[in-house]
């Protein structure tokens, strides 16, 4: 099935994302800064 | 011919990089420099005044205090309430606590100029302290380094701010050395014809005034009927403090009070309130 | 040498090794004698000599000096590098060009120590109060900095001048050992010389007088001391690979022959890599070293960003600007080289448009001050479309998009030449697609994020963008290695290059020379009227922040010295091999 590029894609996509999010996450949490969507609006 | 047009073609971005940099707004900040001043006709209202000079010049407040929420915005806030609200507060560790803090507000203004950490306002601390810090530098250490007379010149000030007397004494002769804010523009003679001021900063660029018909700001042609010669300093000095109906926060720049000296505010605002009569 | 000897110079030299950090980190013992603080000079104590300005002279004297001291360190850096290149691909141009790095650095030497002493005698002459009270706090380490400056000298000369008789084999390890020593040496200067400009913004080691307090160690060790080194180790390479460009395209433009053509186009290429190499991760350097600033003082940070220095960032951003745009245009031309270039050259476009927006973003200010008639136009001193882009969340999802798209240009260029051959490429290729585009959706989220939230998070957001760019660059360098293992290579045609590119690679170093200089003025200001922030003051007449254009004329008079100075280093370097041919009557006779 991975042979198939787009399917690769696809994959990627979600792979990069679920590792940058979390990435952020870290990132932010570890400065102190919760996130979460009660902080969005000023 | 190769090393003509390389060096040149150099030369050519250098000076446009130059260029550039004359070209934005220029300005020098100079040193404090130390001046003395008589104490002679220096009442309570030149102590405040002084301490407002203060307050946005040598003392650096407004670097934080501003309403980018670094501090608390004390230009803004209703001081008053503030700072009742700060003395109850059992954090404090004040009078209702029967603690060692300060009792009451000018003790609390002084310990916060001095001593910033000795009582924190709940979310003003330094990250990760849980309010027992303050990113606030001591005032009378360097580099801001106030000195007594210019303490109480503050907290004249923000009394003052908060509506009631200061309670702070006024300088003795041998106290009286004051120090001036740094320049930070060019100075001039102040003009005295209200006309000149005028076309100086530009009030008609925004505000319909003498057929302008500009509808950034409210009319100001009536506006000696609407507003007392105190309020329309106050407009001019902090045009956010209170907007009108159906105008927005945040048009008006708030430094006209850098750029006009006193007797100019003064004949302007003359100016204006005869308009209307 | 005889062995008594040899074993005599060991000694000493581990007597050295053994006494000069005694020396360097002196304990608290002996500093009972300078317990009175820092000098407090009053204007007349300052000495003036015949009008001349004598904050002109040192600030001149010291950029002068950094610039040459920057390019000087820098170059053994990039060039043990290069010749590392040369053994492990066995590639002869590798070590030529690394040859030709130093060769240029050589002449450069002599003139940075003697603008060193120079600034020394100045500062000394016009500020003894301050130099005596530094000397005080940092004692033997200014006689363990000439004593490394020696050190660096003979070194370098060694390191040049075996060159070719330790070039092959085991010979060669022994030169880059020497290579190795030569850049320890040399870095290690560097780091002391930052302990006393960091130690002038953050002191730390003394009190509040100025009254010694601590070991030398404790003074070196100032809180910015190592954002600094950082920021300056990294903005050295990228210096140092700006500046060789320039004499590469220099050359490239000067020489007829194809060969030489071919090889100053090559040397070009790399050093402009070179040059990204130390560009890239800077900003982040410059963040931990901004927020250092903040840590050590909120006063000083907010001088810095939010008060009347604030517009000099505006031109930070043209000449980064400006840097990007040369940097890259450079890299597309380079697709001409292959002749697989042209598929690449076809998205050329679309990085453009981001590159110049991001640039367009980045140049426009926050508030404007604006004549009351200007004011009247825009209704207000913040544009109501365009305001929201002048704040920080946006400047910054910018700058890493344009520092992401300068790393694509670069691996278009270098997969131009290259075809992969494993089973697995479509697939990989997919991967790398997948990357760039969550990581630029990820950094523009993160700057829509920073937009909607209080100041702290915006702050907090930059964080994550930065690292996003630098996971893309490392992930897909990381994929590409494994993608590209065995791939067919293409004849690159070094040399087919157009003579418009070249003037890209003069930019670069223009810019930077610029650029350095207009930071150095800003690091400078920040201590305002301060020789030593909160400890000992500036009672001169020049104790004030000169104006935005003051500065810039300055800046410019200075670069204009150094352009000079390397227009003649480069001349000195080329005089070297030109060689006289025989008179022809000798000949015949």
């Amino acid at each position: 099935m991975l042979g198939n590029k787009w399917v690769v894609f696809v994959v990627a996509l979600v792979v990069w994302a679920a590792f940058f999010y979390s990435m952020d996450k870290f990132i932010m949490e570890y400065q102190g800064l919760p996130v979460g969507a009660d902080m969005m609006p000023v | 011919m190769t090393f003509l047009k390389t060096m040149g073609f150099s030369i050519v971005a250098m000076f446009l990089f130059a260029a550039f940099s004359n070209i934005l707004p220029q300005v020098q900040s100079d040193a404090p420099v130390e001046e003395e001043i008589p104490t002679d006709g220096f009442d309570m209202a030149g102590m405040i005044a002084y301490g407002e000079r203060l307050f946005t010049g040598k003392g650096t407040c407004t670097l934080c205090h501003n309403d980018l929420g670094r501090a608390p915005d004390l230009l803004v806030m209703n001081l008053s309430t503030a700072f009742n609200d700060r003395l109850a507060d059992p954090r404090n560790e004040g009078v209702s606590a029967g603690g060692e803090g300060a009792s009451d507000v000018e003790a609390y203004l002084r310990e916060s100029l001095v001593d910033p950490s000795a009582y924190v306002v709940e979310g003003f601390g330094k990250k990760g302290s849980n309010d027992t810090i303050s990113p606030m530098p001591a005032v009378d250490a360097p580099p801001i380094e106030l000195n007594e007379v210019e303490l109480n010149a503050v907290i004249a000030f923000l009394q003052d701010g908060a509506g009631w007397d200061p309670t702070v004494p006024l300088p003795s002769a041998e106290e009286a050395v004051i120090e001036e804010e740094p320049e930070e523009v060019e100075s001039a003679e102040p003009e005295t014809d209200p006309l000149v001021v005028l076309d100086n900063v530009y009030c008609a660029g925004c505000h319909d005034l003498e057929g302008s018909e500009a509808d950034v700001g409210p009319n100001l042609d009536d506006i000696g009927t609407r507003m007392t010669q105190g309020e329309i300093i106050e407009a001019i000095l902090y045009p956010n403090a209170i907007i009108a109906d159906g105008y927005e926060a945040d048009y008006m720049p708030e430094d006209f009070g850098e750029q006009m000296h006193t007797v100019e505010l003064m004949v302007l605002v003359d100016y204006l309130i005869n308009l209307s009569n | 040498m005889k062995h008594s000897q040899t074993l005599a110079a060991t000694a000493a030299l581990a007597a050295i090794a053994f006494i000069l950090p005694e020396i360097a980190m002196a304990s608290g013992e002996e500093v009972v004698s300078i317990l009175e603080g820092a000098p407090k000079p009053s204007r007349g104590d300052y000495p003036v000599i015949a009008g001349i300005s004598a904050r002109t002279i040192a600030w001149s004297l010291a950029q002068m000096h950094l610039f040459l001291a920057a390019f000087v360190l820098a170059v053994p850096l990039f060039a043990i590098s290069t010749e590392m290149m040369g053994v492990i691909t066995k590639d002869d141009r590798y070590d030529t060009m690394s040859r030709e790095f130093m060769k240029i650095t050589m002449a450069a030497y002599s003139l940075t120590a003697l603008v060193g002493g120079g600034l020394l005698l100045a500062l000394l002459v016009f500020y003894p109060h301050l130099m005596g009270y530094m000397i005080k706090v940092f004692r033997g380490q200014m006689l363990i900095y000439a004593a490394l400056f020696g050190l660096e000298s003979i070194t370098l000369y060694i390191y040049f001048y075996s060159w070719d008789a330790l070039r092959r084999g085991n010979r060669k390890w022994f030169h880059m050992s020497i290579g190795l020593v030569l850049n320890t040496v040399g870095l290690t200067l560097m780091f002391v010389a930052n302990a006393w400009t960091s130690f002038m913004m953050s002191p730390s080691g003394v009190d509040a007088a100025g009254a010694i307090t601590g070991t030398v160690w404790e003074a070196t060790r100032n809180p910015l001391w190592n954002p600094l080194n950082l920021h300056r180790f990294l903005a050295n390479i990228a210096y140092g690979g700006a500046i060789v460009g320039g004499y590469a395209a220099y050359m490239f433009l000067a020489e007829k022959r194809a060969e030489a053509k071919a090889h100053y186009d090559w040397m070009g290429y790399t050093s402009n890599f070179i040059a990204i190499i130390g560009f890239l991760p800077l900003p982040f350097a410059g963040y931990w070293l901004m927020a250092e600033i903040y840590a050590y003082s909120q006063q000083m940070g907010i001088t810095a960003m939010g008060g009347i220095l604030a517009w000099l960032f505006i031109i930070q951003a043209v000449l980064i600007g400006t840097i990007m745009l040369a940097a890259n245009y450079y890299l597309w031309s380079g697709l001409m080289r292959t002749d697989r270039g042209a598929e690449y050259a076809k998205y050329v476009k679309y990085i453009a448009v981001v590159i110049v927006g991001g640039f367009l973003v980045w140049v426009t200010p926050h508030s404007l001050v604006l004549t009351p008639s200007e004011l009247q136009v825009l209704g207000g001193t913040n544009h109501k479309v365009l305001g929201p882009l002048g704040i920080m969340p946006a400047k910054n999802t910018a700058v890493n998009l344009m520092l992401v798209m300068t790393f694509l240009s670069f691996q278009m260029f270098y997969r131009s030449s290259r075809v992969a051959t494993v089973s697995w490429a479509k697939q990989g290729n997919m991967v790398i697609i997948a990357l760039y585009v969550i990581g630029i959706a990820n950094i523009v989220g993160a700057g829509i994020y920073g937009y909607f939230t209080p100041t702290v998070y915006k702050v907090g957001a930059s964080v994550p963008q930065v690292t996003t760019t630098l996971m893309i660059i490392v992930a897909s360098v990381v994929i590409d290695v494994l993608m590209l293992r065995g791939a067919k290579t293409e004849k690159v045609h070094w040399g087919r290059m157009s003579e418009r590119s070249q003037y890209a690679l003069f930019v670069l170093p223009v810019a930077f020379t610029w650029l350095m200089g207009l930071m150095g003025y800003i690091r400078s200001s920040l201590r305002t009227n301060w020789h030593i922030y909160t400890i000992m003051k500036d009672n001169s007449s020049e104790a004030y922040i000169p104006t935005i254009g003051e500065a810039g004329n300055t800046i410019t008079a200075i670069t204009l010295g150094f352009m000079a100075i390397m227009v003649f280093v480069f001349w000195l370097s080329r005089l070297g091999a030109t060689k006289q041919s025989e008179p022809k009557q000798e000949a015949s006779s």
